[in-house]
């Protein structure tokens, strides 16, 4: 089923289907190598359902792995490459994996031919395809488990969305082992676009591969976008081909937006929303953003609900998701329930949500990032889309710092010019309610800490704020 | 010039590195030294390259250059800002 609207049509087609590293590869190759490995699963004695850890490092292997272990029927669980141990993993371990893949072995690349037809696909729409983990960028990871059904709710309900298609080639430098990568190999299949696979290693050569290969989708995150603006890297490349530029994992700047919207005025520029627990939720619709709703990430997909929950006098509270997007999470976790009204999955996202008129999302703040001050409720998301507007500000991001007497100070690392900023944000001071002026205030010359999927590392930043950020004096 | 263009591609690499402390002299001044094995990663890197357009007034061509070879080793990295600055004249350190 998963396998089918994958391949389905195409597992004879010599069109490409994947560039890796200079190399091309037909969706015709692809299909034989998949089946190929499943035949290999099978000798290893794995059988439908066992657990297959797979070190998603960006490469060809991987690609096949995955395909090979969803035509199987086995459960994969990419690993990321860079934290990855022999002898050592405590996801494989904690999953009980059957088998670790690091690479194919080269007989299965040479003896393919010969396997064909032994295997047919074998998964209903009630079997697990894959298992992942979230970043633990808010609290500890969490394995996250996916059905067959799921999965190709998201991937239908997304291309529909981005309207997807053979037309179109994807530029993806997003890890593997992170959902909003692993789903750009199953859109590219589903919609048969051909896929750009990077490592993201060096992002300085993304923009050229944009121009080069005629890119029309670049799924991106927002720290790589506001890098790659930074370095004025994506203002000196001419791309006539590139439909749309799309992004979630965080809050892209609204200066960022409007940089890349004067460069790229016929571009779409899609924000997105949605979490490994449940994949998208939502994403602003074609030809949508430039007229209204900046600021928002979107409208919920099709056949995809959403609610707030204690609703506070502004409006905002914490977004329910309730539709087929929602996945399940090993062992007992009660973020996520059954809908008593529908009976579908439901999962309370912990992020807080403002939802206009028309239904449009906008993100407020984490519920666990929340301020607490002086006994008021502060989203820092509201503080960072202030600062970030600041031509000195590269980068920001608002914590708590907790203190004594009030609860917690509203800290603020700023990764930019700390003279500049002085100046502006005097010029601004009087504008921001005295309730949301940072009380601390950190300046890196650096970009600030982030974690291994390119998100900011709040923890490392809690931490430097709390030891090394020392109060506004202003000028 | 060579030198004075070298010393001064280390000193920005030294500064823009994410553990720079932890790093010594010796090791950054190796030219076969890896820019990641040093702790650079993707951000850093991008960071170091806006550093050294500052300093050297030219500008990375994202099409034309490979900035996987260039940003590889730290002797890799100095040998084109060398040849971009003698090339361009672009360097007010040139005196």
């Amino acid at each position: 089923m998963l396998y089918h609207l994958l391949m389905g049509g195409k597992e004879d087609s010599e069109r490409t289907a994947l560039h890796i590293k200079r190399e091309k590869y037909t969706f015709c190759e692809l299909h034989r190598w998949a089946k190929a490995f499943s035949v290999f699963l099978q000798n290893k004695g794995i059988r439908q359902g066992d657990r297959v850890a797979i070190i998603a490092n960006v490469n060809i292997d991987t690609v096949i792995a995955i395909l090979g272990c969803i035509f199987y029927g086995a459960v994969f669980v990419p690993i990321d490459a860079r934290f990855y141990k022999e002898n050592d993993c405590r996801i494989a371990k904690e999953i009980e994996a059957k088998l670790i893949i690091n690479g194919l072995p080269q007989e299965l690349m040479k003896s393919s031919m010969s396997y064909e037809n032994r295997i047919r696909e074998r998964m209903n729409e009630k079997a697990q395809v894959y298992i992942l983990y979230t970043s633990g960028s808010t609290s500890r990871p969490k394995g996250i488990i996916a059905c067959v059904r799921q999965v190709v709710f998201c991937i239908e309900k997304i291309n529909l969305r981005l309207q997807n298609g053979t037309e179109d080639k994807i530029l993806c430098a997003i890890p593997l082992s992170f959902d909003y990568g692993l789903y750009q190999i199953f859109l590219s299949l589903a919609s048969g676009s051909e896929l750009y696979l990077e490592d993201g290693r060096v992002l300085q050569h993304l923009p050229g591969i944009l121009q080069k290969e005629g890119i029309t989708a670049f799924p991106a995150v927002p720290s790589m976008l506001a890098l790659l603006c930074r370095a004025k890297l994506l203002q000196r490349v001419k791309l006539p081909c590139l439909r749309y530029i799309c992004w979630t994992g965080d809050r892209l700047s609204l200066r960022i937006v409007e940089e890349l919207h004067s460069v790229f005025p016929d571009v779409e520029l899609l924000p997105m929303y949605g979490l490994t627990e449940c994949k998208r939720v939502s994403i602003m619709p074609l030809n949508c953003y430039e007229k209204t709703k900046r600021g928002s990430c979107g409208l919920p997909l099709d056949d995809v609900q959403v609610c707030l929950q204690n609703v506070d006098s502004n409006r905002v509270g914490e977004l329910i998701v309730i539709g087929e997007n929602v996945m399940e999470a090993i062992g007992k976790d009660e973020t996520f329930s059954i809908d008593p009204m529908t009976g579908q999955r439901m999962l309370k996202t912990g992020d807080l949500f403002f939802i206009d008129e028309d239904g449009f999302l906008y993100f407020y703040g984490r519920k666990k990032r929340m301020i607490k001050s002086n006994g008021f409720r502060i989203g820092n998301a509201q503080i960072e889309g202030i600062l970030e507007v600041l031509e000195s500000v590269s980068e920001v991001r608002i914590e708590g710092i907790p203190d004594d007497v009030s609860g917690e100070r509203i800290g603020a690392a700023i990764f930019g010019n700390e003279e500049a900023f002085q100046q502006e944000y005097e010029g601004i001071k009087d504008s921001i309610s005295t309730l949301l002026r940072p009380q601390v205030f950190y300046f890196s010359r650096k970009p600030l800490p982030k974690n291994k999927n390119g998100k900011f590392d709040d923890k490392k930043i809690s931490r430097i704020l709390a030891e090394r950020g020392s109060k506004w004096n202003g000028k | 010039m060579r030198k004075r263009i070298e010393k001064k591609v280390l000193e920005l690499v030294y500064e823009t590195i994410d553990k720079g402390e932890d790093v010594p002299g010796d090791v950054l001044a190796d030219r076969e030294s890896m820019l990641m094995d040093l702790g650079y990663d993707s951000i850093s890197m991008i960071h170091l390259q806006v550093e050294i357009e500052d300093e050297f007034r030219f500008m990375f061509d994202p099409v034309e250059d490979d900035f996987e070879e260039i940003f590889s080793t730290v002797g890799k990295l100095c040998d084109y800002v060398v040849q971009r600055v003698k090339s361009e004249k672009s360097w007010p350190g040139m005196g």
